[in-house]
């Protein structure tokens, strides 16, 4: 069930206040049906599920699967496997206020998590 | 003569349900399970415990529900931006994965914690155990409002950042942390690391999750709570330990 995705992740940022809106209308036109344990679910993302990656899950924001990555920038990421379609689009800039970051781009925007006293 | 059935080493009435709940299927994971919650009960702490073996074969080993095992109740943990379910446990291979595990107020008091785990990565080589949503806490805090804890590894001071933990590189560690008395003291044996009282800090009401994860990559294949006020013991740390390496936690090679 692998083969509708990409088998790296990505990560993409955008606005939070374009979060409902954009996935909802990609849903539509790139959603997928996707395991989760028992369940299959219609989504976007997915992760791998085992450590040998021979498999994927889905990842969902309604049931908090995955969840976003809050940016100093105060965008938001998400970091999974898309679909290859919508990777695709991802790529080709496509998706107007979706921008791809590298792993290190991730990083550069992360908050540092705080140390307690 | 008619055929007399005897069946060995029945399975214990919890085990089978959590062993159904979760969809066990692989035998010795099944065999592995009973012989845990026959041990817990024979140490009486299954009503005030909850735990969740992590390894593929002890447990769903597929999807994103890390189902609960204990008597405090069914507490099943999620998988949050793609921890992998491996043979030793989930693996973290990312800061932003992780386990969120619903400890709250509902259970009574969080006293002592158990996990076993491994950080693979020689940089910024942290094990978290997060508790709130913005405020780092550990456990500890949802019982005892103002305790930041200290911790101590084999008599040194292993991290003091509040809920930070290090771990030795590439060594899978059996860990009880927990808080041994009311006053400030720790006392680390036998990787036993224990919680004391340091730098006073307003207490949340928001606590209702505790996130596992680590900082580079990593692997945990069990994190046990006790709630209820039960607070484990010297004693029941080692034996829990030992139940652990002996069932759970077989192939390991705890030592």
């Amino acid at each position: 069930m692998t083969t509708n995705f990409e088998p790296t992740e990505r990560i993409i940022a955008v606005s939070p206040q374009d979060v409902e809106t954009l996935f909802v209308d990609l849903l539509n036109v790139y959603g997928v049906e996707v395991q989760d344990g028992p369940r299959r679910i219609k989504t976007l993302g997915a992760h791998w599920d085992d450590a040998e990656k021979t498999r994927i899950r889905a990842a969902s924001l309604a049931d908090g699967t995955i969840t976003p990555i809050v940016l100093t920038d105060t965008r938001v990421a998400f970091r999974c496997l898309w679909p290859v379609a919508l990777a695709q689009a991802f790529e080709e800039g496509a998706i107007e206020g979706v921008e791809e970051l590298t792993p290190a781009q991730l990083a550069e925007l992360t908050p540092q998590p705080e140390a307690a006293e | 003569m008619p055929i007399q059935l005897i069946i060995r080493n029945p399975l214990d009435r919890d085990a089978r349900e959590y062993i159904q709940r979760a969809g066990v299927s692989n035998a010795a994971g099944r065999a592995q399970i009973n012989e845990f919650v026959r041990g817990i009960k024979g140490l009486g702490l299954w009503n005030s415990m909850v735990c969740w073996p992590l390894r593929s074969t002890q447990n769903a080993g597929t999807g994103t529900t890390a189902y609960s095992l204990g008597g405090l109740g069914t507490y099943n943990g999620t998988l949050v931006n793609g921890p992998t379910w491996g043979t030793d446990g989930i693996v973290f291979d990312t800061a932003i994965k992780r386990i969120s595990f619903p400890i709250n107020w509902g259970m009574g008091r969080v006293k002592s914690s158990v996990f076993e785990a491994s950080i693979s990565d020689t940089s910024g080589s942290n094990l978290r155990v997060i508790g709130g949503l913005t405020t780092p806490l550990f456990l500890n805090n949802v019982f005892a409002p103002g305790i930041w804890l200290t911790y101590a590894y084999d008599n040194a001071p292993m991290q003091s950042r509040g809920s930070f933990v290090q771990l030795p590189i590439n060594t899978n560690t059996l860990l009880t942390l927990g808080q041994v008395s009311s006053v400030r003291s720790e006392v680390s044996k036998d990787r036993n690391v224990y919680a004391g009282a340091n730098s006073p800090t307003p207490y949340s009401t928001n606590l209702t999750s505790v996130d596992f994860m680590t900082d580079t990559t990593g692997r945990a294949s069990f994190f046990l709570v006790t709630a209820d006020g039960v607070a484990l013991s010297q004693t029941e740390s080692n034996a829990l330990q030992n139940l652990y390496k002996q069932t759970l936690g077989t192939g390991l090679g705890l030592p």
